[in-house]
């Protein structure tokens, strides 16, 4: 059978139990000479993308998945797509490995066998500074570790498993640096982390933030894979505004996206604000997962509009306290 | 209509810092009822506020925002109902060294669910720096739990900044 060329699986999503029962139903499949490889979980670039449809980003993940990309969905409904195949949860070994097994007979017709694995092109990755972002959002969520490397300049390394950036360099000189320096960076996961004598004296920052202040700082307005001006979102929870570096309007719009799922052209319309400054916070919370991008979270009925003398009261309040 | 007396209310457990909260933001100095504490509470501070602590901040119009601070015991909860009338928002305190915090936070929550529903909640955690009894991960995910999307942030009490940065977030949610 085809022995030669592996089929690139991305798991999106997937539970704890039903990764196990995948990788059960993979071994079964590769007995049957089928050859696979499993990218790092939540990595998008597979031939097929099994992917699970009970979290709140897995729409918009599938939506981002380019068309030649197999989706097989993990969903309680039956779903229907372009090179679409829906499962029906809860997943059973036996269904999940025919399927599969089908999935990837059919899939080997595409890609051909003739080449050795070495050869075998991954789908790109996103380029330039969204690429750069998703990658270190994916080590942040799978608690991996990496050295970044930047051009000229000082390495850095990511402790996932901390939750921390450590760096030679001051914080404040990382995020002051331009786009283009993060762009051109090259990021080397690593298998464990390095020893205190390989990192030598370093200073450590809480990942979260770093990516915070990278996101909001540097990103030029860049918007995140799948989020356009017009997609609406919501927060999932608030940024920690006194431990990120935060602008006051950011709280405003922070307040707005808590009570419901809005776009940005919205949140520009509702607040006054300018888009590129809405974009920055978006941008920011999306890089430490407070964004819901999936939300159908609509005003409460009770969030009447805030009566004018109770506005006043509130800007007089925020004078008095420096904040206007 | 917004009646003159206008306040806002700092609660949470004893040792969260809500003098020092209060102090950071007000035009003078609280009046607290302070008293030296017995029992358990002994081991957390030398005294605690036993009936309630009183700023304010004279806005450029002449009116007055009233800063109320409940006692941090729970046997003092029949006062907090009262202080809570006229309020405008709540400031939620939760000192990160108690043994069960989000516990904590979560007690809080629900004996002013009432009136965080008609207004609003900001929560901050102190003691964040010295105790790793829980991340903010933590409290975010209990708060995702019960269906809140509201501010927590990690504060020093005694840091003015940390205490209008929350303050802030309070006005911000109470306008839109």
């Amino acid at each position: 059978m085809h022995t030669s060329t592996p089929l690139y699986i991305s798991t999106i999503n997937l539970s704890e139990t039903d990764l196990k029962i995948f990788q059960v139903a993979l071994d079964l499949i590769e007995d049957e000479g089928v050859a696979c490889k499993v990218l790092p979980i939540q990595d998008t670039r597979g031939h097929l993308v099994v992917i699970d449809m009970d979290s709140t980003d897995s729409e918009t993940i599938l939506n981002s998945l380019r068309p030649g990309q197999v989706k097989l969905v993990l969903s309680p409904r039956h779903m229907k797509g372009t090179n679409l195949v829906s499962i029906k949860k809860p997943i059973r070994v036996d269904s999940f490995k025919d399927v599969l097994l089908k999935i990837c007979n059919k899939m080997y017709g595409q890609i051909g066998t003739s080449a050795t694995p070495s050869h075998v092109t991954l789908p790109a990755s996103p380029s330039g500074f969204a690429g750069f972002m998703q990658q270190l959002i994916q080590i942040k969520n799978n608690n991996q570790y990496c050295i970044i490397h930047l051009q000229n300049r000082q390495d850095l390394v990511i402790d996932g498993e901390r939750q921390m950036l450590l760096s030679r360099e001051s914080f404040e000189n990382i995020i002051s640096s331009n786009l283009s320096l993060f762009e051109q960076a090259k990021i080397e996961l690593l298998s464990e982390k390095l020893s205190q004598s390989d990192m030598g004296n370093t200073t450590m920052t809480a990942l979260a933030g770093f990516l915070w202040e990278l996101a909001v700082k540097t990103s030029e307005s860049i918007l995140p894979a799948g989020v356009g001006e017009e997609s609406k979102f919501s927060l999932k929870a608030w940024p920690n505004f006194t431990r990120h570096g935060f602008k006051p309007e950011h709280l405003k719009i922070a307040a707005l996206l808590a009570k419901q799922a809005v776009s940005i052209n919205t949140i520009t319309e509702k607040t006054g604000l300018e888009q590129p400054l809405v974009q920055q916070f978006v941008n920011g919370c999306y890089a430490v997962g407070l964004l819901n991008l999936n939300s159908k979270l609509t005003a409460k009925s009770q969030n009447k509009p805030v009566d004018v003398e109770k506005k006043t009261l509130m800007k007089r309040l925020a004078y008095k306290l420096g904040f206007a | 209509m917004i009646e003159n007396l206008t306040k806002i209310v700092f609660t949470g457990p004893v040792g969260a810092g809500k003098t020092a909260a209060i102090s950071a933001i007000s035009d003078v100095p609280p009046v607290s009822t302070d008293v030296a504490c017995s029992g358990d509470e002994k081991k957390i501070k030398k005294t605690t506020t036993v009936a309630m602590d009183y700023s304010y901040i004279k806005l450029d119009d002449g009116r007055v925002v009233h800063l109320y601070g409940t006692p941090g015991q729970e046997r003092f909860n029949f006062m907090w109902e009262m202080l809570t009338r006229n309020g405008i928002g709540l400031v939620l305190l939760v000192n990160n060294d108690n043994p069960d915090p989000v516990g904590q936070m979560e007690f809080y929550l629900d004996a002013f669910d009432s009136f965080i529903k008609e207004t609003g909640v900001v929560i901050g955690i102190t003691r964040m720096g010295i105790s790793d009894q829980a991340g903010i991960m933590d409290y975010q995910l209990k708060l995702m739990e019960r269906d809140q999307v509201v501010p927590v942030f990690e504060i020093d009490g005694r840091s003015s900044d940390d205490v209008r940065i929350l303050i802030q977030a309070l006005i911000a949610m109470l306008s839109v």
